[in-house]
């Protein structure tokens, strides 16, 4: 059976049938029918737009600014989102997990995570203290901004 | 690269699948998820992934039972025991009191939030200590509270 996984959007891939990555599978096989698993895809809108309130919202609480680089902003909010899809709970996005459903659960690392929560550190740069070399001034992001500043990724 | 004709056999695919940038930005790709990590279009590579993502559970469960004796061991020797804080440490969570100065204090060790359920949990302050001290801005009466700390940051108070 041949199993063909939907990847994230960086990357790109081809199953081989013994042929090299860039020629389409021979025309007997092209017929079947191919299980597709999404391992991951674009967050819905719906939990972008929740992730970007609370960003906002958190950012304002805790005293902290967003990036200078919005586009880093962003992209830590598209992966939360992306976790709360799949997962229920946004859990850091720039982290490694062995088991993310049991690190869900447990929430040491859900937004805002307890390192951030304590002592104020988000290594994600999703929220800055003020005397941080890369943090702006603004404590808003707007959905154009993030869709515009993650068109391609 | 990617050549067209392999997405135009499988309709199903989720078209976006970008040839571009391959990486995160730098911040957010220090430990980011194998699957985004990869960025080769080697088909050895998507085998390994594939093959590593579904043995991942069978290698943790494989590897966690030599370590699991030792942390267990830990627990319960550890868990109650008396600590102060060794180093400087500012912390901003506690209700109605902006931040607070922990070093020096005394509190005792509540769990180590590590392990849950028998499962390993990569918290990096995995140990989980409760302090009872009396606070500016919080009135004569002593504050519990939780912070989570590593540890080299503390000290047993023997």
């Amino acid at each position: 059976m041949t199993v063909m996984r939907a990847l994230p959007a960086t990357m790109s891939y081809a199953v081989g049938f013994g042929v090299s990555s860039f020629t389409a599978p021979p025309t007997h096989l092209r017929s079947r029918r191919f299980v597709i698993v999404k391992v991951s895809a674009e967050p819905s809108d719906k939990s972008v737009e929740i992730m970007r309130k609370f960003s906002e919202q958190y950012a304002r609480r805790s005293g902290t600014y967003f990036c200078v680089d919005k586009s880093v902003t962003s992209v830590v909010i598209k992966g939360l989102a992306d976790h709360k899809d799949s997962l229920g709970a946004p859990l850091c996005p720039c982290r490694h997990y062995d088991d993310k459903a049991a690190e869900a659960t447990q929430g040491f690392w859900n937004c805002p995570c307890v390192p951030m929560r304590e002592r104020k550190e988000c290594h994600c740069m999703l929220f800055l203290t003020p005397d941080n070399d890369f943090a702006g001034d603004e404590q808003v992001i707007s959905m154009e901004e993030i869709k515009e500043l993650t068109v391609n990724m | 690269m990617t050549s067209p004709a392999v997405f135009s056999t499988a309709p199903a695919i989720n078209s976006p699948l970008s040839t571009t940038n391959n990486r995160l930005i730098s911040p957010t790709s220090l430990a980011c998820s194998p699957t985004a990590r990869n960025a080769n279009n080697n088909r050895s590579n998507l085998l390994h992934w594939i093959k590593s993502s579904s043995s991942d559970s069978m290698a943790t469960i494989d590897g966690r039972k030599p370590a699991s004796d030792s942390e267990e061991e830990e627990n319960p020797v550890k868990i109650g025991a008396r600590v102060r804080v060794k180093v400087p440490l500012t912390v901003y969570h506690i209700p109605k009191a902006q931040e607070v100065e922990l070093k020096g204090k005394e509190g005792k060790i509540k769990e180590n939030v590590a392990v849950w359920k028998g499962k390993h949990i990569s918290a990096n302050f995995p140990y989980k200590i409760e302090f009872l001290e009396k606070l500016e801005g919080r009135g004569n009466a002593p504050v519990k509270f939780f912070v989570h700390l590593r540890e080299d940051e503390f000290d047993y108070i023997d």
